[in-house]
């Protein structure tokens, strides 16, 4: 499984006069919804007696993030390790966990997250199984193994789709698909005595247009709440509350 | 921080979890109803933090003690009274049962301990004496194979919910004054006759504690549940005190930081013609400078003497010290977190008068900062800090 260590959204930092987001002292974690995706992944490599390898692509820091991973259940972990690891687009990611996923012996089957909680860009996990040239299963909020068989049940909006493929196949997979549970002191501690690799990037022997990214991020703005500083000072109640209702229908807040 | 390594690192992210989903979206309401958090206890059985630094053997994951300083900081700055249950279990009774049990006491009570399995109570102050062992009322007569208890105990955390009670009782004609020699510890099951559970107290702070009164009414324990040697168990006593002290500095730090955060949050938020509190006022910046040094104080006071405790140290008097000091800036901390509320601070259920009413609190339960103080006094007399 494929996670990803960003920082933490409600740490952000916002300067309220030029919208500038600070990260710099926002603690990292493991992107929200990849937590479900571990728990998921654990529980479909349990049912197969499966090892479960995770996998993620970003800067030194996210090593701290390979722990974390393994006290959550992955049996061991390989972090592809760059400087500008977390600042790839999904093209990059893409051609990094695929080659990644190459080395590795015997992979069956891949889940990622639908999007990350600092990007949800939705691309990673197609692309990544596009390149590897295996089936793609979207939007997955129950799986199961029999055999070479993958069985997944997918979110049409208010409709379920269930699908089959062979495997090896790529699964992205929607928060429901487990709830994240917290893990015990003694699975962190434990987390210490598992195995994990640390792999440059440079080794993956990657032709440079693979890790060049095909996007730039040109500007990074926060959300700042403006204040429209409106009193409704003067006249009975019933006539504030007549031009609240009137001011919010105005704005198309009330329809 | 300095005190703060890669594995701390990674506990603290447990924790941190387990507040921000389980602990604090239940704060406000277990501050209301003064009840007990059963399930949340539970659930820090479940995580491991009911045994961090119990012994592996027994359960426990062999941790630090500053490591179970951290856990218990880090659920301080959302519910206090959690720790509070988890200190009366794990440090109070859990400290006795682990420096006077036998390997097969250890083995029947810590590891479900440890767990969460059984919660654990601890029964030592009293109506007369108060924390004044000298003056205990309680006793215990061995007859046949069985030990009868009379009398009480008062402010006793975990009662009714305690699986099981640690009691101090006389067994001598008199407890020596200056050795203290004469009372033993006791293991009372819950649901022993002879056994009464008093009525929660309804507290200033430390709402959903479960604090109250015990009775023994020719309560009969079997003649092995006798803990440790008969009249000798003052010394692990105070040792185990110490440990409570101690933690007293965490949770305090964590109660002052959760006040702090807070006001400096409101400041930041509130406005006033156009400007927030925080950029109007040099009063309101001067408060949380101040705040925010003692905190910083604070730290660096509880994480030091943390260090010098897992170096081995018993850190009597500072371990005191931290209790003290905790609450003096936890008072300090939380009492200006309310003025620079204003009137919205003085509201009940606002949220951020609970962290004062628990840090009053603080400056009582256990022992009072004064006759800790006098206490502090005798050992550093005696170069014994």
């Amino acid at each position: 499984m494929c996670f990803k260590w960003v920082a933490a959204e409600g740490e952000l930092r916002v300067d309220p006069a030029t919208r500038a987001v600070d990260a710099s002292s926002a603690r990292r974690k493991i992107s929200d919804y990849d937590r479900n995706t571990i728990e998921a992944a654990r529980v479909a490599a349990g049912s197969i007696g499966s090892e479960l390898v995770g996998l993620t692509f970003g800067g030194p820091d996210a090593r701290t993030g390979i722990k974390d991973a393994l006290a959550r259940g992955v049996d061991r972990a390989v972090h592809v390790v760059a400087d500008e690891g977390a600042r790839a687009d999904g093209h990059v990611t893409a051609h990094v966990l695929a080659a990644q996923v190459r080395r590795l012996e015997d992979v069956d089957l891949v889940l990622c997250t639908e999007g990350a909680s600092d990007t949800y860009a939705h691309e990673t996990g197609p692309r990544l199984g596009e390149l590897l040239g295996w089936p793609v299963v979207t939007n997955v909020r129950e799986l199961t193994v029999e055999g070479r068989t993958l069985r997944a049940v997918r979110v049409l909006g208010a409709d379920l789709e269930t699908v089959e493929c062979d495997l090896p196949a790529l699964v992205t997979v929607v928060p429901e698909v487990a709830p994240a549970p917290i893990p015990g002191l003694r699975s962190v501690l434990g987390a210490a005595k598992k195995p994990s690799e640390q792999v440059p990037v440079a080794d993956l022997g990657l032709p440079a247009g693979a890790v060049t990214a095909r996007t730039t991020v040109t500007s990074f703005l926060g959300y700042v709440a403006a204040r429209r500083r409106v009193v409704l000072a003067d006249g009975a109640a019933q006539d504030k509350v007549d031009a609240l209702v009137a001011g919010l229908a105005q704005d198309g807040v009330l329809r | 921080m300095w005190y703060l390594n890669e594995e701390r690192e990674a506990i603290l992210r447990t924790v941190r979890e387990f507040v921000a989903t389980e602990v604090a979206p239940q704060a406000m309401e277990i501050d209301a109803s003064n009840k007990f958090p059963l399930a949340l206890f539970k659930r820090a059985g479940e995580l491991g933090l009911l045994g961090v630094s119990v012994p592996e053997e027994f359960g426990g994951l062999g941790g630090d003690q500053t490591t179970q300083a951290l856990v218990y900081e880090e659920i301080a700055k959302s519910l206090p009274a959690l720790t509070v249950a988890m200190g009366a279990h794990s440090l109070l009774a859990g400290g006795l049962l682990e420096m006077l049990g036998t390997v097969e006491q250890k083995k029947q009570y810590l590891v479900p301990a440890a767990s969460g399995e059984i919660i654990m109570a601890c029964g030592s102050t009293e109506a007369v004496g108060g924390a004044n062992q000298v003056e205990f009322q309680t006793r215990a007569v061995l007859d046949g194979d069985e030990w009868v208890i009379d009398g009480g105990k008062v402010l006793i955390c975990n009662i009714g919910v305690a699986d099981l009670y640690v009691v101090l009782a006389v067994t001598a004609d008199h407890v020596d004054p200056v050795t203290k020699a004469g009372i033993s510890a006791f293991i009372v099951p819950a649901g022993t006759p002879g056994l009464g559970i008093g009525q929660h107290e309804h507290k200033l702070g430390w709402h959903g504690s479960a604090t109250g009164s015990l009775s023994f009414t020719s309560c009969r324990v079997p003649k092995e549940n006798l803990l440790g040697p008969l009249g000798g168990c003052l010394q692990a006593m105070f040792v185990s005190a110490t440990a409570e002290f101690l933690s007293c500095g965490p949770v305090s730090l964590g109660i002052a930081e959760g006040a702090y955060e807070m006001a400096l949050a409101y400041s930041l938020e509130r406005e006033q013609q156009g400007q927030s509190m925080f950029d109007r006022f040099q009063v309101t910046r001067h408060k949380l400078a101040r705040m925010w040094g003692e905190i910083e104080s604070l730290r660096a006071l509880v994480y030091t003497t943390y260090a010098e405790r897992d170096r081995g140290e018993l850190c009597l008097a500072k371990g005191r010290l931290l209790k003290v000091k905790g609450a003096e800036i936890s008072e300090y901390v939380g009492r200006e977190a309310i003025q620079l509320f204003g009137g919205v601070g003085t509201v009940v259920g606002t949220g951020v008068e609970r962290f004062w009413r628990d840090a009053k609190v603080m400056a009582i339960g256990g022992a009072s900062v004064e006759a800790l103080q006098d206490v502090i006094a005798s050992l550093i007399k005696r170069k014994l800090v």
